[in-house]
């Protein structure tokens, strides 16, 4: 008896162990079920950072809407929300990414449909921004940035990229390769999503030894120490790095500027969809559009949210106004395997 | 009580206790590494992102396309090349530190542990100052001879010399580990009897330190073949190696299936060349 006491204690305690290590894995059981309790799932940074206080504090806790962050890479939270697929429930209420994974997802099946009805402030979404499965919620223009104390002359078209004058000297970044891409075609062809014809210019900067780089953030020492003098990037990440005291400017393509959309949706399996809602409604609110544009750099997707004094004056879009192109993100889903194909055996050379 | 319900008893407890961490290694590193494999067998689809199949041909792209099996290859020789100069650079650094009596033995190992202390990443950010353009090394050139560049990051060196910093600690402790416990009076022996350094080193040391350097070996090459931060950031996009290349499949392509094949490639090679390299060293040193 002596000696089965403590068996009987272990295994107790063995039980007791178990059933707190799966506590995490039974969200029911281990969330309260709190009304107004509401998940996002975001990058983190000066992003989450500002969503917290352009949007969370003053506009959702005085609903009794209380917000957590789920903070990652996009990948990682993409890939979380494609695990849960199957899930009646899942455990995000809003997913934050960019357009074309937004438009991937909703091929997938995994948005919940959006209409003024649920989001009254929708309608003053920029018509050439809106979609009804996300909603833009910050969006900046291709520019070519270029360094003010070499570069005289800036480039104003994209085939100035190719110049003499600058050969070696264009950054590119990887990660947004595509976009590059998307600029050759719109000024080769006048159609963006004419990604064969724009292959051969690409081909032409990788090769002429231009210089690529894995993360954005390389970019602005690169164009400080002189190692590039310009190259494609989003308008903010001018504003942003001036911001830092890198002398930088931007001068728009003739040709038109593709744009970066940042957006918000809903997954079809989001627990508590009434306040995703009212989040997305929020995010639209002219003051929560302003906070960004103020701190990043983004431009507002919101008709209604007009910007006054220095940030409008630093955000200003040239006169006459240049031509934006929000990509065709079914073209692109359909081209991005073979392009993103093409792209890592053009860098690598073999 | 008998001595057979004792022997029972014992071993009941010792399952008991080692039942836990079976039960988390099983749940949390097997479970999921057969889910992987399994994975790595279903057809990707861009809509549906993975498709329920059991085929090999995410394999057969890897191997028979030679770009995928040149990212392999340029990852085995930066991981050996790595390896080996961890051990040709960490065996001084650790017999020096095993055979000191010095007081300052400690602040010496504190020196070695202290980058550790540092993530992989920030590192080689660090990396980045000292060998882009207009870095330490860039502008002491410049300084030197007026007009002239020396920039080093995005190139394999820098990939080298990244991977070598974070990895050469590891080598040093596991070296220091085994030379403290080879007996100093065989050295001495040695000497007595008339060996000079070098013959000291390469019959008497060497032989005895084989199992350590195989095992430090093992550490800094499993770490170089996974290494991920260092080829991204200090290689650029035009470098290419595994972990990077696995990632993007998973996170850029979406491509779940083929980035499983390419892990489970990844893993197999290396413990392959690992479980081979132990047993050469195995048999030296029985040999030996």
């Amino acid at each position: 008896m002596t000696d089965r006491q403590p068996g009987a204690s272990r295994r107790q305690l063995l039980g007791l162990g178990a059933a707190a290590a799966a506590l995490p894995f039974m969200p029911h059981v281990a969330r309260a079920q709190a009304s107004g309790r509401l998940v996002v799932s975001t990058w983190g940074g000066d992003y989450a950072r500002l969503l917290g206080s352009n949007i969370d504090q003053p506009l959702l806790a005085p609903k009794n809407i209380e917000v957590t962050q789920d903070v990652g890479t996009e990948p990682a939270r993409v890939a979380k929300l494609i695990a849960q697929r199957r899930l009646p429930r899942g455990n995000v209420d809003i997913i934050c990414a960019q357009a074309p994974q937004s438009y991937d997802l909703n091929e997938a099946g995994l948005l919940e449909p959006l209409d003024e009805g649920k989001v009254p402030n929708m309608k003053y979404v920029l018509p050439e921004l809106r979609t009804n499965y996300a909603l833009p919620h910050i969006f900046s223009p291709q520019i070519f940035i270029y360094n003010t104390e070499r570069v005289q002359q800036p480039p104003t078209a994209f085939a100035d990229l190719m110049a003499d004058r600058y050969k070696g000297k264009v950054g590119l970044l990887d990660n947004s390769f595509i976009y590059i891409v998307m600029a050759a075609a719109l000024a080769k062809t006048g159609d963006a999503s004419n990604f064969a014809a724009a292959k051969p210019d690409l081909e032409k900067l990788v090769r002429d030894g231009n210089k690529t780089y894995t993360v954005t953030d390389a970019f602005a020492p690169a164009l400080r120490s002189g190692e590039i003098d310009v190259g494609p990037v989003w308008q903010a990440r001018t504003i942003f790095w001036q911001k830092a005291g890198v002398s930088v400017q931007s001068s728009f393509p003739k040709e038109g500027s593709i744009v970066y959309v940042s957006s918000m949706s809903v997954p079809k399996n989001a627990p508590n969809k009434t306040a995703a809602f009212a989040y997305l409604n929020a995010m639209l609110e002219p003051s929560a559009q302003r906070g960004f544009a103020d701190s990043m750099g983004y431009l507002p997707t919101s008709s209604q949210a007009t910007l006054e004094g220095e940030v409008a004056q630093r955000l200003a879009l040239p006169e006459p106004k240049p031509k934006l192109v929000a990509p065709d993100y079914a073209k692109l889903a359909a081209a991005r395997d073979d392009l993103n194909d093409w792209w890592r055996r053009l860098l690598d050379g073999r | 009580m008998s001595r057979p319900s004792k022997r029972r008893t014992t071993g009941l407890t010792a399952g008991l206790l080692i039942g836990p961490a079976t039960f988390l290694v099983m749940g949390a590193l097997v479970t999921p590494l057969l889910l992987l494999a399994r994975y790595s067998l279903n057809r990707y689809d861009r809509t549906n992102f993975m498709v329920e199949a059991l085929t090999p041909e995410n394999y057969l792209r890897f191997f028979y396309d030679p770009f995928y099996t040149g990212v392999l290859w340029t990852t085995l020789w930066i991981a050996l090349v790595t390896t080996v100069l961890c051990l040709v650079l960490g065996f001084p650094i650790a017999y020096r530190l095993a055979r000191s009596q010095s007081r300052w033995k400690s602040v010496g190992v504190l020196l070695v542990i202290l980058p550790l202390f540092i993530g992989s990443t920030v590192r080689a950010l660090g990396w980045m100052g000292v060998l882009g353009r207009g870095g330490l090394v860039d502008s002491t050139v410049a300084a030197l001879s007026p007009g002239s560049s020396f920039p080093l990051l995005y190139t394999p060196f820098a990939v080298v010399v990244g991977i070598l910093s974070i990895n050469l600690p590891y080598m040093v402790l596991t070296l220091q580990s085994v030379i403290e416990g080879i007996d100093a009076r065989v050295e001495e022996a040695a000497d007595s009897l008339g060996a000079d350094p070098s013959r000291r080193f390469w019959h008497v040391v060497l032989p005895l330190a084989l199992p350590g350097l195989a095992t430090g070996g093992v550490l800094v090459f499993i770490l170089a073949m996974n290494a991920y931060a260092t080829p991204l950031l200090l290689g650029g996009a035009r470098f290419q190696m595994m972990a990077p290349m696995l990632f993007r499949e998973y996170a850029v392509n979406n491509n779940w299936p083929f980035a499983a094949a390419i892990a489970f490639i990844l893993m197999v090679t290396t413990l392959t060349l690992t479980a081979a390299s132990s047993a050469f060293v195995q048999r030296r040193y029985k040999a030996a």
